[in-house]
């Protein structure tokens, strides 16, 4: 068993990885099979790494491959308007504009609406599928308040890279009073505002879970399925982590390898397949400061088929929480306790909350977490990939602190 | 030679702080962000390159206590970095660079021995190990903010 484990052992070095052949991006694939669409992405990734690194982008570029994109889908040309940019985190490229609407795209004839036009970066601090990202949007509108999606651009037939349009969704993404944090980790909505966030930020979740997928299968071709008392889907996201792992690391880092041993030898089978957000936490939704209601959920790119587990440990993340005013309890995305989280989402949902698979995502997600920041986020900023370079550089320091908290937390499950 | 590299760095902070960035006051959001994120990236590096050398000297010790608690005689990729590390930080001329690099190798080897090897006890000796390891980073990086409570964390042992 240990010479079969010891041959399976990729070994690329830091010239392979930022040059990438084709021998070594299909080892990568046949080690670690994730989903097909993630597959493509991250395929295509790789072989972008033969390419010129990220270079500025101007409106007026954005402009023409927008104004392309719609006349491709539409039939129309499309008078577009008032364009800036809009900040994108630390993973996206985002422009605001207006569009007069017409008879043919969907939008209300003679009247003006403000659109978005997300765009990936030569690399990321999450390479994901516009297409898959597109689909997920389409499948909860009307359930989840979300940015209505118009058009996509999947493969860049008209944009410099994979890009979709969407609503623009009004709200803020932070309180007036913390609006300087950045990136939004660790958000503090304060008592009165998190009094009424909260109620609506744990029903969303359960309402999100408690979707039936076969009534919005149609909508989701890029997405592989899941299966009822299989661990397959599990599996492959587990893999799709890793491969990120092979492929964006600085240096090896022994925990991690340990650690995705241990998620695919104890991955759970599913009791239910829900649509997972995957990117569940503050920081994530705009909301109404006067309400107190979420407008709209946003970055839907991590979205999966697979366990509710998943999002709810997300959630309770040391890297979204933060210290009560009592000075004492420590509240998951700024809203309550963990315990109290997976409580009021039980009697939400009506779906039990189960310790075992609580424990399971709770690496699973820090495993994440880790791959994104020290893996991912390095590597980006390393390549120059981004608009954002000092920001995924910033990101990637995070990834220490992850680091610890992943160790600490797998001890605990193997002692 | 009277150009210090802090000195260097010290000037750079300060036309960024008090000229670049406040007349970035209606600025996009994100060239204002990326302007403090500039200064404070600065910040690190005014304080910690005086330290550079000693910590990635202290990095590699650490793994390489790892890789001989490990059992490297019986492991020719552990072996040759032990030997490698060993020597290098022998070397008084080595630099930082020499240390990364021979740190990435025994990090290699390391995971490799430990996927190959698959023990619970393999497993116990590198979390233990790891702990202090990661506490050293976290401490190194300890500069940037992020720590809520930084004062908890050991002291540097580089």
């Amino acid at each position: 068993m240990a010479d079969r484990m010891a041959d399976d052992r990729l070994r690329f070095d830091e010239t392979q990885r930022r040059a990438p052949d084709e021998a070594v991006i299909g080892a990568i694939r046949d080690r670690f099979p994730t989903e097909r669409e993630i597959d493509v992405v991250l395929t295509r990734k790789m072989q972008r790494r033969h390419g010129p690194g990220y270079s500025a982008v101007s409106l007026e570029r954005l402009v023409e491959g927008a104004a392309a994109l719609i006349l491709a889908e539409t039939g129309e040309p499309a008078e577009i308007d008032n364009a800036r940019w809009l900040s994108g985190g630390a993973s996206k490229l985002q422009m605001v504009f207006d569009l007069k609407g017409n008879d043919v795209n969907g939008l209300p004839p003679g009247e003006t609406v403000t659109l978005v036009l997300r765009m990936e970066p030569a690399a990321s601090v999450t390479e994901s599928s516009r297409r898959r990202e597109f689909e997920i949007l389409n499948a909860v509108d009307g359930r989840i308040p979300a940015p209505r999606p118009y058009w996509v651009d999947a493969e860049a037939r008209h944009l410099p890279y994979p890009a979709m349009i969407y609503s623009f969704a009004r709200g803020s993404a932070k309180p007036t009073h913390d609006a300087a944090k950045v990136t939004g980790l660790g958000q503090n909505y304060g008592p009165a505002l998190r009094a009424r966030l909260a109620p609506h930020f744990v029903n969303l979740l359960a309402t999100l879970h408690a979707i039936d997928t076969s009534e919005v299968a149609s909508h989701l071709p890029s997405f592989d399925g899941a299966t009822v008392g299989s661990n397959a889907s599990v599996i492959r996201q587990v893999n799709a982590m890793r491969r990120l792992w092979e492929e964006d690391r600085i240096e090896e880092e022994p925990v991690m390898d340990m650690v995705y041993r241990w998620l695919i030898a104890h991955a759970p089978v599913l009791d239910r397949v829900s649509i997972v957000h995957g990117d569940y936490r503050s920081g994530n939704f705009l909301f109404d400061e006067d309400s107190g209601t979420i407008t709209a959920w946003l970055d839907w790119e991590g979205a999966a088929l697979g366990d509710r587990h998943q999002d709810l440990t997300y959630a309770a993340m040391p890297t979204f929480q933060h210290v009560a005013e009592d000075g004492d309890a420590v509240l998951a995305s700024g809203m309550m306790t963990e315990a109290e989280l997976y409580a009021a989402y039980g009697e939400a949902s009506g779906m039990p909350v189960d310790p075992e698979r609580i424990r399971y995502f709770r690496i699973y997600n820090r495993y994440l977490v880790c791959v994104l920041t020290l893996g991912s986020s390095a590597r980006a900023s390393l390549m120059a990939g981004t608009h954002q370079d000092i920001v995924t550089n910033f990101v990637a320091i995070l990834g220490y602190i992850a680091l610890a908290d992943l160790r600490a937390a797998y001890a605990e499950v193997v002692a | 030679m009277i150009q210090s590299i802090d000195k260097q760095l010290q000037v750079v902070m300060r036309a960024l702080r008090e000229v670049v960035a406040p007349a970035l006051a209606g600025a996009e959001k994100h060239v204002a962000e990326q302007v403090h994120l500039s200064i404070a990236t600065l910040a690190f590096v005014a304080e910690r390159l005086p330290e550079a050398r000693r910590y990635y000297r202290w990095e590699l010790s650490a793994c390489l206590d790892l890789a001989r608690e490990l059992g490297h005689e019986g492991d020719a990729a552990l072996g040759a970095f032990v030997e490698a590390g060993t020597a290098v930080l022998a070397r008084p001329e080595a630099d930082i660079a020499d240390y990364e690099k021979v740190t990435h190798q025994g990090r290699e080897a390391i995971a490799a021995f430990a996927e190959a090897d698959g023990s619970v006890e393999v497993e116990r000796l590198i979390l233990k190990h790891s702990a202090a390891i990661i506490d050293q980073q976290r401490q190194w990086c300890r500069p940037f903010g992020f720590e809520l409570k930084p004062e908890t964390l050991p002291a540097p042992a580089w």
